[in-house]
């Protein structure tokens, strides 16, 4: 039963009976008074009225103060849980009976309380989150107090810095700063005390051991509940990595210019070599041409033995100078690409024995045995002038190396997939294995004694591998020192290729 | 055989107007391109024997020039160059040049091939 509805009724009652109460007294008041006797009677038939009365009175102030505690009471058990919530125990579950809204308090008291625990956990998560993640992250946290003092860091900062967390703690933060940084951090930090506000900065950290590393650091404020300042969370980032590709960078920019550099002065270099070929060559023609002149017999008139020996020497001479300079030229095309190939169709094997025939005679006067092993049909789509430049080149080769007596230069060609590869076999001296690798290198010679011997410019193969590689073939050689050596190219035929594409 | 040399470098012009007359032939030599033109454009000559890389009026502009005046087709020329031959780009003028030879070129075989051009004519 309702509260209002309990008063109201006991009120009613109460009214009730004070207007009975009243309606006799106010009868019995408004007789005239007679006698004392009188007097007396009234007194004695209003006696029981009174004692009523009082009954009345007792029976309703029980009832009422009854009424009254069963309000108070449960509300003195809600304020006392109320005490024991702000004390921070939130298992304080009221159970009190009493009226309904009493009821109805409790519920919603209890379903706040719930709230309120819930929120708590939620809470006590998020800081235990927020601490793990502070304590294990694996970036670098510190707390700074505005009077520099390491308040609390993480794990990796201590561990990164080569200390133990309790190490740090406590101690200043420019401990731990690079010592050519101390000044730009004394700085950012009393920057940051003034305005709160620090950009992220580069600063150089160092550890226990004394090794220093790179870091961008960045602030984020604490404040207390008035909302003064009165610390900083530090979050430091080891930027090695960063700070080495960025030196690499640089270093690399520098390089690229200085190779910018080089090439242009390579091309300059070309330009240059190859003009001043032309140049050296453009006088051999009148120095030649005036030889062959004063060799013809009659046309100039006659010369005696010993000037015409003389004028041998001068075009044998100018014949060498003109070679030397046209292998020059060659490799230098060869090596700026400006290589022109003229390919056609053209019968391998008959290129095999136009040589093996052009050079049998000279073969013959050295006393070295030739040998021709091409045995199968092959044609080729290719430049034929500069695979066979390649092969005079290698049996040039060759004689020069072959000893005197038992020399034995074998050459050849056989098919291979959809090349053609070629040989050339001497049993000369070899070449060392230390200068192996350098043999496709420009003027080299095995070495300095041997070019004393043999007359070559060290470009010889040089050439042979920038024509073969032009033609897109490869070259390569085995070697016995003492004993022989083969060379090997091959050039792929072109109309094979193109068949298989097409 | 009237033959006409133009070549910048007058060793050059020397030498082949001595072997042409000691072979008894009749030469004009010019080591100037526009010159050489000009003697071209009011002469008939058997043969032309033509050096490219000359200074201001080059090879080509004389070339260029002898096709311009419609005169290509009449001459026989024989170009003599110092330049790697796969260089020589002649594709324009492939009509009026008889023959492209290398410097430095034996004497007899530039005789031969003077020959050759004027028997084929």
């Amino acid at each position: 039963m309702r509260l209002g509805l309990q008063i109201a009724i006991i009120v009613s009652l109460f009214a009730c009976v004070m207007t009975v109460i009243g309606y006799v007294l106010l009868v019995q008041w408004n007789k005239p008074a007679t006698s004392t006797t009188e007097t007396a009677e009234l007194i004695r038939t209003s006696t029981p009225i009174i004692l009523f009365g009082i009954f009345i009175f007792i029976v309703m102030a029980g009832t009422m103060t009854f009424l009254i505690r069963s309000v108070t009471n449960p509300v003195k058990k809600l304020r006392d849980a109320a005490d024991k919530i702000t004390r921070g125990n939130l298992d304080v579950q009221p159970n009190i009976k009493g009226t309904t809204e009493v009821r109805d308090l409790v519920i919603s008291f209890n379903t706040m309380v719930n709230t309120l625990k819930k929120a708590k956990e939620l809470q006590s998560a998020a800081v235990a989150k927020y601490k793990n993640l502070y304590e294990n992250a694996p970036g670098l946290y510190r707390t700074v107090s505005v009077d520099g003092i390491i308040a609390d860091c993480n794990k990796s900062f201590a561990e990164h810095l080569g200390y133990t967390v309790e190490e740090v703690i406590g101690t200043h933060y420019n401990k731990y700063t690079d010592p050519k940084d101390v000044e730009a951090m004394t700085h950012s930090f009393e920057t940051w005390k003034l305005t709160g506000v620090v950009k992220n900065i580069e600063i150089w950290l160092k550890t226990k051991g004394g090794t220093t590393f790179p870091t961008l650091i960045s602030v984020s404020n604490l404040y207390d509940e008035k909302g003064n300042l009165i610390g900083c969370n530090n979050v430091i980032r080891d930027i090695s990595e960063i700070h080495e590709a960025r030196k690499k960078r640089e270093k690399d920019a520098i390089m690229d210019l200085q190779l910018a550099e080089v090439k242009k002065m390579e091309k300059l270099k070309d330009e240059f070599a190859s003009m001043m070929t032309h140049e050296l060559k453009t006088p051999l023609t009148p120095i030649m041409g005036h030889c062959e002149m004063l060799k013809e017999p009659g046309l100039l008139g006659d010369l005696n033995q010993i000037q015409l020996d003389s004028i041998n020497k001068i075009s044998e001479n100018a014949l060498r100078l003109q070679r030397l300079i046209g292998d020059v030229m060659l490799a230098q095309r060869l090596e700026i690409g400006q290589m022109n190939f003229d390919k056609q169709k053209f019968e391998v094997t008959k290129l095999m024995s136009e040589i093996h025939n052009d050079y049998s005679k000279i073969m013959n006067e050295k006393q070295i045995e030739f040998v021709n092993s091409t045995q199968e049909n092959l044609s080729l789509w290719s430049d034929k002038n500069r695979v066979r430049e390649v092969i005079d080149n290698l049996i040039q080769n060759a004689v020069d190396f072959t000893p005197k007596n038992n020399g034995r230069i074998e050459i050849g060609a056989r098919s291979e997939d959809s090349k053609v590869v070629f040989y050339v076999q001497d049993n000369g001296i070899g070449i060392p294995k230390a200068v192996q690798p350098t043999m496709f290198k420009k003027f080299y010679q095995v070495d300095a004694s041997h070019r004393r011997k043999h007359t070559g410019t060290g470009l010889g193969l040089v050439i042979c591998k920038g024509i073969v590689e032009g033609l897109g073939g490869g070259i390569w050689f085995e070697s016995e020192p003492g004993k022989s050596t083969s060379f090997y190219f091959s050039i792929p035929d072109e109309v094979y290729w193109k068949n298989r594409l097409t | 055989m009237k033959i006409l040399v133009v070549d910048d470098n007058s060793s050059i012009t020397e030498l082949l107007a001595m072997y042409f007359k000691k072979k008894g032939h009749d030469c004009i030599t010019t080591n100037d391109g526009k010159e050489g033109l000009s003697l071209c454009m009011n002469n008939k000559f058997d043969a032309i024997i033509l050096d490219l890389a000359m200074p201001e009026f080059t090879g080509k502009d004389f070339l260029d020039s002898l096709i311009q005046e419609g005169k290509i087709e009449q001459q026989k020329i024989i170009v003599l160059t110092a330049m790697p031959l796969g260089n020589v780009k002649i594709e324009d003028h492939r009509h009026g040049i008889c023959e492209v030879l290398p410097k430095p070129c034996k004497l007899d075989v530039l005789m031969k091939t003077l020959e050759s051009l004027t028997v084929a004519a």
